[in-house]
């Protein structure tokens, strides 16, 4: 089974765009000093003035619940032990055990390629490639379109009442 | 002079007539056009082909997509692998009915484009109730809408199976991996097994399937996603032209939730038995006993 795994932390989406209107990204360590930590917002205040592209909404949680305060490029775990950015399922699994438990036994979270793993791989996703980190709800999505069955309307019409 | 008797002349009628009738029937010999060879006609069921004669049909197939359709496409034989029983689960918890499987069903299996049609149907349910009747199959609207949960059908390949035992020519059967097929050159588009399934799993062909030639999937197996003809009855395959190499069928890899449990359920380590292990499991219609292969379940 092969998990795929964020790399690192890139940068962080400042919400700002440039002159040619892509989004602006900054590392970590541009603001904050890994030699001199400073404090980190406790429950899900975001500094509105920057880290404008990031918005929390997960559950009581703050930064320095899952960010290391002496190095942004590293997650810290609930014992004080920092990992890389890319042990999210360690992370994540610290809170959601029984969710970590149906994605190790192949119950929770998708993935590609092969049941048979003696023929090939299964490529499955990390939590983050399905939940937002900051804001792990499910989004609402739009489906893909009906079926165009002959006798009911049209996709986008009425349902046929079905008395 | 002879003597025209009663005999001679009952016995002479009944020769001409004995003629008439079989140069009527073999009429359709003189009708064989492109779309329709003498090897075609004379074809035997699939079980019953040579490994000589099923290799000239698969590449006589592969012939007439390219001449039909101007697409070139292999056709294999999938045969079931030994020491395989495949099994499916679904975590309607997660389903967020948005269609990616039954989207990516259209794509593998080279429906017909303008009816947009897939072997999934996903039913938009009521929370707290089962009831099909009053659920929405063409709901167009951004998922999941609230007070509601949403239930994918496909072929269950039930274990009984309601469909195998009403066709009248045996054109559909249950392979030993589980998978109900359909030979599509014997079936007579009777319709019998599409009244016959309680979970209106299969599908008929109406019309000749339209594809542009660049949009046909050219991995294509004989009992499974080659562009079937016009006058047949179609249904879920479980991928087998991907799932007996090994590989996950389409509408597993394209769920975006992960609600789709699918593999082996003679392995004791597989997701599909730590499943139906650890989870309340449940079958659509289990009063029917069909014994279907596909698992429902809420975590």
């Amino acid at each position: 089974m092969i998990v795929r795994n964020p790399p690192s932390l890139g940068t962080v989406d400042t919400g700002l765009r440039d002159a040619m209107g892509a989004s602006v990204g900054v590392s970590c360590e541009t603001c904050h000093d890994p030699a001199h930590p400073d404090a980190l917002a406790r429950k899900g205040e975001v500094p509105q003035d920057f880290h404008g592209g990031i918005s929390v909404a997960h559950g009581e949680l703050g930064c320095a619940s899952c960010h290391a305060p002496e190095d942004r490029t590293r997650l810290r775990l609930a014992d004080g032990t920092t990992v890389p950015m890319r042990e999210v399922l360690q992370l994540c699994g610290q809170c959601h055990g029984p969710k970590l438990r149906d994605f190790s036994k192949g119950s929770h979270g998708g993935g590609r390629g092969f049941w048979d793993r003696s023929r090939g791989p299964w490529v499955r996703d990390s939590c983050v490639a399905c939940h937002a980190a900051h804001a792990p709800a499910y989004p609402l999505v739009m489906p893909a379109p009906p079926p165009n069955d002959r006798f009911l309307p049209r996709a986008g019409h009425e349902e046929l009442a079905h008395d | 002079m002879t003597e025209v008797t009663r005999r001679a002349t009952v016995a002479g009628l009944g020769a001409t007539l004995g003629a008439v009738a079989f140069a009527k029937a073999m009429e359709p010999l003189r009708h064989f056009t492109e779309d329709l060879s003498l090897d075609q006609f004379l074809q035997r069921h699939y079980r019953e082909l040579s490994p000589e004669d099923l290799e000239r049909v698969l590449r006589r197939i592969e012939e007439d997509t390219l001449r039909e359709r101007g697409a070139h496409v292999s056709v294999a034989d999938d045969r079931p692998i030994p020491g395989v029983q495949f099994g499916y689960a679904l975590n309607l918890s997660v389903c967020n009915g948005c269609r990616k499987c039954a989207e990516a069903c259209h794509h593998e299996n080279n429906h017909d484009r303008s009816t947009n049609q897939s072997y999934i149907r996903v039913f938009e349910m009521e929370q707290g109730s089962l009831d099909f009747e009053h659920a929405a199959t063409h709901y167009d609207h951004a998922v999941p809408a609230p007070g509601k949960y949403y239930m994918p059908v496909q072929c269950l390949q039930c274990d009984d199976a309601p469909c195998v035992a009403v066709c009248p020519v045996e054109a559909t059967w249950k392979e030993e991996d589980g998978i109900v097929v359909i030979d599509y050159d014997w079936c007579i588009g009777c319709r019998y097994c599409e009244a016959a399934c309680p979970y209106h799993a299969r599908r008929f062909n109406w019309s000749e399937p339209e594809i542009e030639a660049e949009e046909i999937n050219p991995d294509q197996g004989y009992l499974s996603n080659r562009v079937r003809p016009k006058g047949v009855v179609e249904k879920c395959h479980f991928c087998l032209h991907r799932t007996r190499r090994g590989r996950l069928p389409a509408c597993a890899e394209a769920c975006p939730t992960g609600a789709r449990v699918f593999g082996n359920l003679l392995d004791p380590d597989s997701p599909i038995r730590w499943v139906l292990d650890n989870k309340r499991v449940f079958v659509l219609k289990e009063e029917l006993g069909t014994r279907p292969r596909f698992f429902y379940f809420f975590d």
